[in-house]
């Protein structure tokens, strides 16, 4: 039986190309985010919300200022 | 200014980009997120990691072979189809994964479903249609879109743990979903275009000299890769296509082999579990950093010196992880191969398209991901096996890091001044190119 990982840490897969994170890792990670910014998990999942929704919305806006001289050429 | 002035300084290429950007944000990142779905989900099903982890080695598996089947269907019927109805498929079945009652749909909707069509919404399809768009500034275009994929991980992860914190996972599934659905799907079906002709463009944001061609005679127009065949079988018959694909082997074998055994090795050689995973932050962090250094310089100089620095710096991380001692081995390996970790797909991707031009560049860019993720399945049991022989990781990862060295003198072989479109002619766009 060859090792796949760590007793009590099953799961080792970490993003290079979209793999799955792993589950210990990340939960490391934010609890050190919660340490450091100190946000509860409704306004941290606020901000990122934002952020996630804010890069589609400042394309679509540098794209329709575009559009209009477009047409005044 | 004046805004006509305004208007030739943004070629549509930046928002194809752009568009590209969020489809590998929301896409890879969404995907990349389903560790954090691990805890909650096997409590609840009281499965244990092993298990779940099936569905997650059917989805590598899944993903890789699907890809030079996703590329021929990208080189048939485009971009702008392809990637909306991946991301479709996608966002509906991430949302049905909020209703999953066993394992098995587990593995249907995530390890079979997701992971093939994600190939549709992946690095393959996106660059390939970048290549399209981009000449002079293709190493950098498909440097940025790739580091959408980094920056996707970096912020959907921690937004989809604080979600499941607040609304538990079910619900979490659906807002990703939503996510998918709402913002990726209307942005690609907006933004992407197949070629420039739709717009009136040539590559590089340079106006069409003639108005009202088609696609199709736009394209016949452009200079061809050196190589380009009529059928993607033909490339293998020339040693750049086996020197990519090699050495992408090696960087699927050199990537996974670290996502899979980093944190054990690093916990054998008696670190905690938090700087262990502090040191695959930081290595992963850097992604963004080392891509968008490496793709601006590819523009400027011979792309195959890059991709055989890139190979030669991970293995230079290897050489340190396994012979410097302690917190200097571990520590060195994450700052120096963080910066090389996916600095190889774009350029990879990029060479491919200077030499063997668009027509097939889907099935091939998928051939190569094959070759990435069959290298990945390999050393992640090499990895296993090896460990449970020696007791130790040293043997594996001295075995992957040697195994840099031919990627990085295969990379320096290839024929670059001979075979690249860079080197053997002008673009018509790319000659008066705007940008």
């Amino acid at each position: 039986m060859f090792r796949m990982s760590t007793p009590g840490v099953d799961v080792r897969i970490a993003g290079h190309h979209s793999e799955p994170g792993d589950p210990e890792l990340l939960a490391w990670i934010q609890h050190t985010i919660d340490d450091l910014v100190g946000l509860g998990p409704a306004a941290a999942a606020s901000v990122l919300g934002l952020v996630i929704v804010a890069i589609p919305l400042a394309v679509l806006v540098a794209f329709l200022l575009r559009r209009p001289r477009r047409t005044e050429e | 200014m004046r805004s006509s002035q305004l208007h030739t300084q943004i070629s549509y290429g930046w928002f194809v980009l752009a568009a590209c950007f969020f489809v590998l944000f929301v896409s890879m990142g969404a995907r990349n997120g389903l560790g954090v779905f691990v805890i909650p989900m096997s409590e609840d099903f009281e499965w244990s990691r092993g298990t779940f982890s099936l569905a997650m080695a059917v989805g590598w598996l899944a993903n890789g072979v699907s890809q030079p089947l996703i590329g021929r269907i990208y080189d048939r019927y485009g971009a702008r189809r392809v990637i909306s109805i991946s991301m479709v498929i996608i966002g509906i079945a991430s949302m049905l994964l909020a209703v999953i009652e066993s394992l098995w749909q587990l593995i249907l909707l995530y390890g079979i479903v997701i992971s093939v069509v994600s190939g549709g919404a992946s690095l393959v399809t996106v660059h390939a249609v970048l290549a399209k768009w981009f000449y002079r500034r293709r190493g950098i275009a498909m440097s940025i879109s790739t580091a959408g994929a980094s920056a996707g991980a970096l912020v959907l992860t921690p937004f989809t743990a604080y979600l499941i914190q607040i609304v538990d996972w079910r619900p979490t599934w659906v807002v990703l979903g939503g996510v998918v659905l709402a913002l990726g799907v209307p942005l690609a079906l907006l933004l992407i275009r197949d070629d420039p002709s739709d717009v009136g463009e040539e590559p590089d944001g340079a106006q069409a000299k003639s108005g009202g061609r088609s696609t199709a005679a736009a394209a016949a127009s452009r200079p061809k890769g050196p190589l380009e065949a009529e059928h993607w079988r033909e490339s293998y018959r020339s040693p750049p296509m086996w020197q990519l694909s090699g050495a992408y082997f090696v960087c699927g074998m050199t990537t996974a082999i670290i996502s899979f055994h980093y944190v054990p090795f690093a916990v054998d050689r008696g670190f905690s579990l938090g700087t262990a995973a502090l040191a695959f932050g930081l290595m992963s962090g850097l992604n963004v950093v080392g891509v968008l250094s490496v793709g601006a310089m590819s523009d400027r100089f011979e792309r195959r010196y890059l991709l055989s620095a890139v190979y030669g710096v991970r293995g230079l991380a290897y050489a340190m992880l396994v012979l410097a001692p302690g917190v200097f081995g571990i520590w060195g390996f994450a700052v120096i191969a963080g910066i090389s970790w996916i600095a190889s797909a774009p350029l990879t991707s990029s060479l491919t398209a200077d030499i063997y031009g668009l027509r097939t560049l889907g099935t091939l860019g998928g051939m190569t991901n094959f070759a990435h993720q069959m290298g990945g399945a390999v050393s992640i049991v090499m990895g296993g096996v090896l460990y449970d022989v020696f007791g130790a990781y040293d043997v594996p990862f001295a075995i992957a890091g040697s195994m840099l060295v031919a990627a990085s003198i295969a990379s320096f072989s290839i024929g670059e001044r001979r075979y690249s479109a860079r080197y053997a002619a002008q673009p018509t766009g790319a000659a008066a190119g705007g940008g």
